[in-house]
């Protein structure tokens, strides 16, 4: 029965090709008589024995013997591609291909993308090997076709890059008219009304269902009343919404503004996230650490009058040996003597905190704001030097500090730091431990206050300090009266010299 | 030809009669869905977490649904696995010893691209379309969208299509596979993963091989749990599938179903797919042919001094099986291990490029070789030169 089909029939049928898919239990055209064997689900691995079904095709009433030899090209995959790999052959030379047949797989950055035959006939030749560049536009494979086999189907797409926020329709032979790739519905009549009047029904908005053009639309559109077409589904501007292919919205059904939509902000500078690194990132592992001590803070004012009067006769003297006079090596041998006297300060502490270390030497270190970062070098055995010994060795580390360089010996064994935040600037602060030391103190600058000298408004030169420390082993005690006897040497610097080693 | 879409129904309906195995109602419902002439959205969740199962399923669905009038969302998640593309080399890709380990799956999909690992932290979104509605961006807009939509954080996506968090890191990877008449774009979702496990699997210990498999992009990952702690896989899936089933008009309702593609009608279907993605055939041998070469080094104490060994191995894999294996001895002379050699040249080809294939034949020819002390001690290693490869 099936090869009494006309071929005039079998052309119309062809054209349903895209309907018939409907059902997955339809074979393809040209296969009436393989009903029963149909593929219902392609695997993976069976697909070169597809073509072994055709031999039996009864359906051409010529056999093939002379046809034409037609290139078959690299039809466009669309997004703007121009080349693929070739990744698999499913066919190969002598091979009878049927239309829709698996031709070869291309693979296009991450799509992979199955190409299939437009012609019935046998594989002539393979253009490419495995693995090769395959340009689009470029012939594929050649392919002698029958002679009545159609050269083109009806629905050969051309897959146009699709526009930003919109759906393109494949091309097809319809003459009907299109708004933005959607068919204008219209029932026969109004077609004919339009048609009389001269009018285009794309340029008429639909108002019955589904954008229908109705009879009213076409009346009140000649009456110039209607309003220009609203184009449907595309907002190039907002940030793409999926196309939704509806034709023009109907007046009733108002969609309410979306809740939760942001107008979009202004941006003048430009986020720049990048990676903790180096210095800033062996920050970030100490501070954690310490953030797990708690700290307790003791802070209090000391009255530098004493010193800030010696300093004038102190720097010369200084000069004379080449070194710069500053407070710091003053403030730091005193940091020192005290610590004498305090043991429990120049300590260590394991992590679980289960064993505290006394350091014997005071090994003081000193925060700096380097070009790296900050860093904290340390100035070993501060109790066997002197203050000038202590101001050479500082000058050494500030310089190293500067240019960056810093060793490794200078940076590690520290038991004590001091942080002169106050060469900046500021008053209190509350310094984070480094671990695993246990107290650390934090000098603001020298500022001129007023204060009272036995009665009288005096000028006093006054410097804040603020210490913390690992409440775990230091009680506030200890601190207090540290902080006391270090505030009595530098407030009175003659002191220093009865607890001199 | 025909002039409108509803004169061609009329005339499938009219010579519907040749069309035996359509029935009835298909036809009508062709002429109704041409008639109301949009597209539906639709979105199923898979409830089942097996990597081959969702795949076989991906692949059913791509397979028997027409998607002319019908965009479908299929969002499901897996159990640990790893995932290579159609055509990659997973001894490249990843860390085969590691996977066996752990008990994580290696499956390979259709579709093209990287190489990816999921576990129930990876949300899943396959997009089908029709061959022209076929938009990566679009899609990738939409989840953008559906996230940003309920949480505070900061995704684009970039030109390689993945979507980036902060600027900086990779949450989600792409891949798509074309046939004439549809499409389907895939993507990963990572909400909650777990991070070093991924960094292990796709560590590939695997060295000297040189392929023309399509090589992955590496690039640093993070979760998108780790910018915003409330989401989860719950809410992301509600997001998504309400932002995708929005694009519906208005008198359409629908709902995300959630299906278990082990119970429903086609089972039988996906359970052969299944099957057939779990083949070795499929995983390993799908692989496009490769080489390897290898060098090693070892000090032997011989019989009278030390000896220092040089191996050679060059090996060239195709469809997943050794077709030549050459191996190159150099510091020590023996009779017996170059014949030793000589047999594992002819008998190795066309073995399984597999451990306990390679092992068990090894293991023989070392056993039939009479071969003993020293010699044996080299013979030995040279095994586990070969078998250091195919990890």
């Amino acid at each position: 029965m099936a090869a009494k089909i006309s071929k005039n029939l079998l052309a119309k049928i062809r054209t349903f090709t895209h309907i018939r898919a409907y059902s997955s239990a339809v074979t393809e055209v040209g296969k009436f008589n393989e009903r029963k064997n149909v593929q219902k689900v392609p695997s993976p691995l069976k697909v070169k024995q597809r073509t072994h079904h055709l031999h039996s095709r009864a359906f051409h009433a010529s056999l093939v013997s002379q046809g034409k030899i037609v290139p078959f090209k690299l039809s466009d995959i669309g997004e703007g591609i121009r080349e693929v790999h070739v990744k698999e052959w499913f066919v190969k030379e002598g091979d009878t291909v049927s239309q829709f047949d698996s031709l070869c797989e291309v693979q296009s950055d991450k799509a992979s993308v199955t190409i299939t035959s437009r012609y019935d006939g046998k594989v002539k030749k393979l253009y490419y090997e495995i693995d090769d560049l395959a340009l689009v536009g470029d012939p594929l494979v050649d392919i002698e076709t029958d002679e009545d086999s159609p050269s083109s189907s009806t629905d050969t797409p051309t897959y146009d890059p699709p526009e930003e926020g919109e759906m393109t329709i494949s091309s097809t032979d319809h003459s009907m008219q299109m708004v933005k790739g959607h068919k204008v519905l219209a029932t026969p009549a109004v077609r004919r009304l339009a048609m009389e009047n001269k009018i285009r029904l794309s340029e008429v908005s639909g108002t019955g269902k589904d954008g229908r053009v109705l009879k009213e639309d076409i009346l009140r559109f000649m009456q110039g009343e209607d309003t220009p077409k609203e184009t449907p589904a595309v907002q190039p501007s907002a940030p793409p919404q999926p196309a939704v292919p509806s034709t023009a919205p109907t007046p009733s059904a108002a969609k309410p503004p979306p809740p939760l939509k942001r107008p979009a902000p202004v941006v003048l500078g430009k986020d720049k996230t990048e990676p903790l690194k180096g210095v800033r990132k062996a920050m970030v592992k100490t501070m954690t650490i310490a953030n797990a001590i708690p700290h307790f803070g003791y802070c209090d004012e000391i009255d530098m009058t004493a010193l800030v009067n010696l300093r004038d006769s102190l720097r010369k003297m200084a000069a004379e040996r080449g070194i710069n006079f500053s407070y710091m090596p003053v403030i730091l041998k005193a940091a020192s003597l005290a610590l004498g006297q305090y043991p429990t300060l120049n300590a260590h502490v394991d992590d679980k905190c289960e064993n505290i270390t006394y350091k014997a030497s005071h090994n003081i270190g000193l925060a700096m704001d380097t070009p790296d970062g900050l860093m904290v070098p340390n100035i070993k055995n501060v109790q066997a030097l002197s203050i000038f010994e202590v101001a050479s060795e500082l000058t050494r580390l500030v310089d190293l500090g500067t240019k960056g360089k810093l060793g490794p010996s200078d940076l590690t064994g520290g038991t004590f730091s001091i942080s002169n935040i106050g060469s900046i600037g500021g008053t209190y602060a509350s310094p984070v431990l480094l671990p695993p030391e246990v107290a650390i103190g934090a000098i603001g600058k020298i500022q001129t206050l007023p204060r009272f000298d036995a009665g009288n408004v005096a000028k006093a030169h006054i410097m804040q300090v603020s210490w913390s420390a690992d409440h775990r082993v230091i009680d506030g005690a200890t601190m207090c009266r540290y902080s006391n006897l270090w505030k009595s040497y530098l407030e009175n610097p003659a002191s220093m010299i009865l607890d001199l080693k | 030809m025909m002039t409108s879409l509803m004169t061609q129904a009329r005339l499938l309906q009219k010579y519907s009669k040749c069309f035996r195995d359509i029935p009835q109602h298909y036809v009508r419902n062709v002429t109704r869905t041409l008639a109301t002439h949009s597209t539906t959205y639709k979105a199923l969740v898979s409830k089942s977490t097996n990597i081959h199962k969702n795949l076989a399923f991906e692949q059913y669905l791509y397979s028997t649904i027409d998607f002319h009038h019908t965009n479908l969302l299929f969002l499901w998640r897996n159990d640990p696995c790893v995932v290579i593309g159609r055509h990659q080399n997973p001894w490249v890709e990843c860390n085969i010893g590691f996977l066996q380990e752990h008990n994580i799956a290696l499956a390979r999909r259709h579709s093209g691209g990287g190489t990816v690992y999921h576990d129930n932290g990876n949300l899943n979104c396959t997009f089908f379309t029709a061959r022209n509605g076929y938009n990566r961006k679009r899609n990738l807009n939409l989840l953008v969208e559906a996230i940003t939509k309920s949480w505070d954080i900061d995704l684009t996506v970039n030109e390689r299509d993945d979507i980036i968090l902060d600027g900086l890191y990779k949450i989600s990877g792409t891949a798509a596979k074309l046939d004439k008449t549809k499409g389907y774009h895939h993507c990963t979702l990572l909400f909650n993963v777990q991070a070093d496990t991924l960094q292990e699997a796709l560590s590939a210990t695997h060295i000297g091989c040189k392929s023309k498999a399509t090589a992955s992009f590496p690039a640093r990952i993070a979760n998108l749990a780790d910018a915003d702690n409330t989401i989860t896989y719950e809410a992301l899936i509600a997001s998504v599938a309400e932002q995708f089933l929005a694009q519906n008009r208005e008198n359409q309702v629908y709902s995300a179903e959630w299906v278990d593609p082990g119970s429903i009608e086609g089972c039988k279907d996906i359970n052969k797919i299944q099957e057939d993605l779990q083949k070795w055939e499929w995983v390993f041998g799908k692989t496009p042919p490769f080489h390897i070469h290898r060098q090693f080094r070892k000090d032997f104490k011989g019989y009278s001094s030390h000896v220092q060994i040089h191996l050679d191995i060059k090996a060239e894999i195709v469809c997943g099986l050794v077709e030549k294996i050459q191996i190159n001895m150099k510091g020590f002379d023996s009779k017996n291990i170059e014949e030793f050699i000589r047999v594992l040249h002819q008998e190795c080809i066309g073995l399984q490029f597999r451990k306990h294939t390679l092992e068990y034949k090894l293991n023989e020819l070392l056993n039939t070789s009479h071969m003993y002390d020293a010699d044996m001690e080299i013979g030995n290693w040279i095994m586990s030169c070969i078998l250091d490869n195919v990890q």
